[in-house]
């Protein structure tokens, strides 16, 4: 275990965890969210959400939905990136995209791989002003997370 | 299973067989969010004016920008500004920072220009209108959403984007500029040693020359989007050279983000340089900012 990070493991998923970050519950194993504490000038809590399907998608087929599905959000949306995310394990894609919260523009960074059975998506927000400064921090958490068959 | 449409240039581009899904489209799908406040630059100069001095030095008639404020009613019929049109520009009046980005394409010049007073902002984005006329889009938003609007504004979205196979991106200053003039279907010879990144991004309609500027902090950050197929790093060289680097989306992205904190960081210690001096400094220091910015 990495100092200053947690464990965090259900039947299907284990990954790692800010020491100081919370996790909410699931009753699902699938999914796994954790998201910074608030704090005093908090204005969008920066969280990362970890979802694993039963799927047969392909990668291709994974990056065009992630597009989709960033555009298809009620309101505004705007997709900046799409780039193959090459893990030792599997290719992926890594979808960065916009969405206006309340009074906030939401950056959101999804990390998603297909292993021919399962998707894992890794979906990491928080404030577009913050991106700098959480973007190392989230690809730690998405480079770490395993599917349990994976691992 | 579903099919989806490739990118089947980019896939072939991939020594490993995975294929590449089509991204082109993308921009077209998500449209600037133009605001129903819009006006030309004449008349946001008009309504400027107004706030800031009233209505007695005005001297020159301004009949067609009048309206378009009366219309919106921000302007009164007596020609001052009203309760609406004073706080449309209130964070524009007290702001402690301007940024904003110009972009060249085809011999168009457009401008995005934004203010900022601690988490407000106000954002006037020059848009095309449908009959090919320009007007401001006025939003008076966060800090957080009008870096948003920039970044859309600004069209960054998704490009398979390759090093150069061929040289090192280097090319005559002169020829880049030309392809940037260029109408679509009067774009100049390609170069003979251009990449495959480069031809692909001379076939690929209008390039645009985007300058992210703060005349708070006088920085430029400046970037060529090459029609929806990528962008570059352009660097001029000696002897009339420019180099372009490919860059990624989210390389422009980050860039431009960081170019709106550094620019942040300059201004706060412009601001606090001048606090020292007492209330005197930061009257000085607004009014220093206020010329740097252009009214």
């Amino acid at each position: 275990m990495t100092e200053g990070w947690l464990p965090v493991e259900t039947s299907m998923l284990e990954l790692e965890m800010p020491a100081t970050w919370e996790r909410f519950p699931s009753d699902d194993d699938r999914v796994i969210a954790i998201a910074k504490p608030i704090e005093r000038y908090t204005v969008f809590r920066a969280n990362v959400v970890i979802v694993v399907r039963d799927s047969t998608e392909t990668v291709e087929q994974l990056g065009a939905r992630s597009v989709a599905e960033a555009l298809a959000l009620p309101g505004w949306s705007h997709v900046c990136s799409d780039l193959a995310w090459t893990r030792p394990d599997f290719t992926g894609r890594v979808v960065h995209f916009l969405y206006a919260g309340e009074g906030t523009c939401v950056a959101v960074a999804r990390s998603a791989i297909a292993t021919g059975t399962h998707v894992l998506e890794i979906t990491a927000s928080c404030n577009v002003v913050d991106v700098l400064e959480f973007e190392d921090l989230f690809t730690v958490i998405a480079s770490g997370t395993r599917l349990k068959e994976m691992a | 299973m579903t099919e989806i449409a490739l990118d089947t240039e980019a896939t072939a581009r991939r020594s490993d067989g995975t294929r590449l899904e089509l991204l082109t489209r993308i921009p077209r799908l998500q449209p600037f969010p133009v605001s129903d406040i819009r006006m030309s630059q004449e008349a946001w100069d008009l309504l400027w004016v107004r706030r800031r001095r009233g209505i007695f030095v005005q001297k020159r008639e301004h009949p067609t920008a009048s309206k378009e404020l009366r219309d919106l009613g921000l302007l009164t019929l007596a020609g001052s500004a009203t309760p609406a049109g004073i706080a449309l520009t209130r964070t524009r009046y007290s702001s402690e920072l301007s940024f904003g980005a110009v972009t060249d394409s085809a011999g168009r010049r457009m401008t995005f220009s934004s203010w900022y007073r601690d988490a407000d902002a106000l954002v006037a984005a020059e848009v095309v209108n449908d009959d090919g006329s320009t007007s401001l889009s006025f939003h008076d938003t966060s800090l957080s959403e009008a870096l948003g609007l920039l970044l859309s504004w600004l069209r960054i979205a998704p490009a398979w984007t390759f090093e150069h196979d061929v040289g090192d991106g280097e090319h005559d200053a002169e020829l880049i500029e030309k392809r940037i003039a260029a109408a679509p279907g009067s774009e100049p010879p390609m170069p003979d040693d251009a990449s495959w990144m480069t031809r692909r991004a001379w076939a690929s309609g209008e390039w645009t020359r985007c300058e992210i500027i703060s005349p708070t902090a006088k920085l430029v950050l400046r970037r060529i989007r090459t029609g929806d197929v990528g962008w570059f790093t352009p660097e001029e060289l000696p002897g009339g050279r420019m180099a372009l680097t490919p860059a990624a989306s989210l390389d422009v992205m980050r860039d431009v983000i960081g170019t709106f904190h550094e620019a942040r960081m300059e201004s706060a210690e412009i601001m606090a340089h001048h606090r020292a001096r007492g209330l005197a400094g930061t009257a000085s220091a607004l009014r220093d900012m206020r010329s740097a910015d252009k009214d």
